[in-house]
């Protein structure tokens, strides 16, 4: 257990340095000079430089990056351009919808489609399954900003219980919080949903062929116990997998649902300062997405280790 | 979790293991498929000759006399928007932009992300380390935030969107390309061409790239529907394609300012779009279904 951690840890590192490196270099590499968005047409040399030295952006690449790592690891992004405000504060309270929203959807989707998932390998090729076919593949065929707009033109109406737009944090008031967030999280959701509800039918329907799950029905356990005890633990592998790859996919998702909804989370927090040259802004949010994506992975694999004793087993021998 | 009851009738694993050889039989395509294939040769046709056909207008010609027109009109088809533009001929317009970009980003991919997938995959070592390695951090990065940068940095131009969504399905075809070459490179035949003294790149060019290249062939449609979308998300967000060129996310995206009394604007274009989406998905999996060798029993 303790080699696979090492290891595991080992790469998470490597790929946070490698992706924040990114983040860095993303500015250094784009064309255009980023002292354009702060001082105009008509500033000093002087001026731009000081600048550029603030902003850690002169110099050979590799000091810069240095330099911005030590101050990013103490939560020091610098200051924004328009309004002077310091960019680790903003980001902090754009990061809670955003993270609350993907919580939201993660937990809509797991759920759901367990259920489905169960039901659907249960009985293979009836016609539940058959239906459940058809709609998986529509819901992966949906773009989350359509099926966005289609939820609001449906279901949302004015002074109804469906909210198209806005976002209260949840300790304001958690009823309102909730029935803002849920066309949101439903429309994030959809995807995500349909593709663990596959992965989880398919590998349901390769355990419930083992001979343990002949065995227990020999010994007359009741459908329900067997679906649930014996076959659905080993058949998660997939699905958890799967769930945790998506966090980076959800965060883009969710870049595209936050626009729909008015909500300012973190996706539209890294669109709105791309479009307005905040260059800070985007270093910063793009590090944020990195760290959020690799401690995702991570906590997939710890847990693939608690879930599956083979594979704690086989490292620590191995 | 009610609805699964004790009173269920039991699971019988028997049943299936004995099922087993009616899943070598070829299914029959579902009707589902045959629609897929029908749609998408209608949105080919019309993409390619929509110059020629009579029926679709210049997109971007603002008739005041279909302007907000509802849809299914024998004037408008899919009805009018805000400017009085044909949304069908503006649809047709869009799927050609769709099918350029889908298709030469796709294909630009497969060549660049066949290629180091085969290398990683047959010669492993090193060269697998290291391409594995790379295509492992760029797949960490979020791709859609990349873009956004990329584009709103760089330019809305057609050919810097292809660019750029090339860059991000590299990685991913490169791994897809690995995995079946690793599969093929154990096969009975490449050992028997290695023992006839067959050259390396004989044997990747003569016995490793046909075998890999079906199931390529099936996630190219899998991978061009996955860059709609992308373009599309990148159109809704404000910036994808420059507006003087037709595409279904710039629509959409201009459709919702009006959302509650011409839902129309929106409707039309997404329904093509998620249509052509779901065609390339079904085709792409029934495809790949039959080709992909981790699946069915070697």
């Amino acid at each position: 257990m303790l080699r696979f951690l090492r290891t595991r840890l080992l790469r998470a590192i490597i790929v946070l340095l490698v992706g924040s490196f990114f983040a860095y270099m993303l500015l250094r590499i784009l064309p255009g000079d980023p002292t354009l968005a702060k001082l105009g047409a008509n500033g000093t040399a002087g001026a731009r430089a000081e600048l550029l030295h603030k902003w850690k952006l002169d110099g050979p690449f590799y000091s810069g990056y240095a330099r911005w790592l030590r101050d990013a690891a103490k939560g020091d992004f610098g200051n924004s351009f328009a309004a002077n405000i310091s960019v680790s504060k903003t980001l902090k309270q754009r990061i809670v919808p955003s993270l609350q929203l993907m919580l939201y959807a993660q937990i809509i989707a797991v759920s759901v489609a367990v259920l489905l998932g169960i039901l659907q390998a249960y009985r293979r090729g009836g016609w539940f399954d058959k239906a459940m076919e058809f709609i998986t593949s529509l819901l992966i065929s949906i773009p989350a900003f359509v099926l966005g707009l289609w939820l609001v033109i449906l279901l949302a109406r004015k002074g109804g219980f469906f909210q198209a737009t806005g976002y209260v944090p949840f300790g304001t008031s958690p009823w309102r919080h909730f029935k803002l967030m849920l066309l949101p999280s439903i429309t994030l959701a959809m995807a995500p949903l349909a593709t663990y509800a596959r992965l989880l039918r398919t590998d349901m329907i390769a355990t419930l062929q083992e001979d343990f799950v002949l065995l227990a029905r020999s010994k007359g356990l009741s459908s329900r116990y067997i679906l649930l005890r014996h076959g659905l633990k080993p058949s998660m592998f997939s699905l958890i997998t799967s769930a945790g790859l998506n966090i980076g996919a959800l965060i883009g998702g969710s870049v595209a649902v936050e626009a729909t909804f008015g909500i300012a989370g973190l996706g539209r927090f890294i669109v709105e300062s791309v479009l307005s040259r905040e260059y800070l802004q985007v270093q910063a949010g793009f590090l944020v997405v990195v760290i959020i994506f690799v401690l995702a992975n991570l906590a997939v694999e710890l847990l693939y280790g608690v879930l599956d004793p083979r594979i704690r087993h086989a490292r620590s021998i191995g | 979790m009610a609805v699964i009851t004790s009173s269920l009738p039991a699971i019988d694993p028997v049943i299936e293991t004995a099922a087993q050889p009616a899943r070598r039989r070829r299914r029959m395509p579902s009707p589902l498929f045959w629609f897929a294939i029908g749609w998408l040769a209608i949105v080919v046709f019309l993409a390619v000759f929509a110059d020629v056909l009579p029926f679709v207008k210049d997109p971007f010609k603002n008739n005041a006399a279909i302007a907000r027109m509802k849809p299914f009109h024998a004037k408008a088809w899919f009805g009018g928007d805000q400017n009085g533009r044909d949304i069908f001929s503006y649809c047709v317009y869009g799927a050609r932009a769709s099918l350029i970009i889908g298709m030469v980003t796709t294909a630009l991919g497969m060549l660049i992300g066949g290629f180091f997938g085969l290398i990683a995959g047959y010669f492993r070592g090193w060269w697998d380390t290291i391409i594995s390695g790379v295509s492992d951090v760029l797949l960490s990065f979020p791709a859609l935030l990349l873009l956004i940068a990329l584009t709103s940095f760089w330019g809305r131009d057609i050919y810097k969107i292809i660019i750029g969504l090339t860059i991000l399905s590299v990685a991913p075809l490169s791994r897809l390309v690995r995995a079946s070459t690793l599969v093929y490179s154990e096969r009975e035949f490449v050992t028997a061409a290695k023992a006839l003294g067959a050259k390396k790149s004989r044997i990747l060019m003569r016995e490793i790239l046909p075998n890999v290249l079906p199931i390529a062939l099936a996630f190219s449609l899998l991978a061009v529907a996955l860059i709609i979308v992308a373009e599309g998300t990148l159109a809704f967000l404000g910036v994808g394609l420059k507006s003087t060129i037709a595409s279904w996310g710039t629509l959409i995206t201009q459709g919702r300012n009006d959302l509650r009394r011409y839902p129309h604007v929106v409707m039309m274009p997404s329904i093509v779009l998620v249509l052509t989406v779901l065609s390339l998905n079904v085709v792409g999996e029934k495809l790949r279904s039959r080709f992909d060798v981790r699946e069915s029993a070697v």
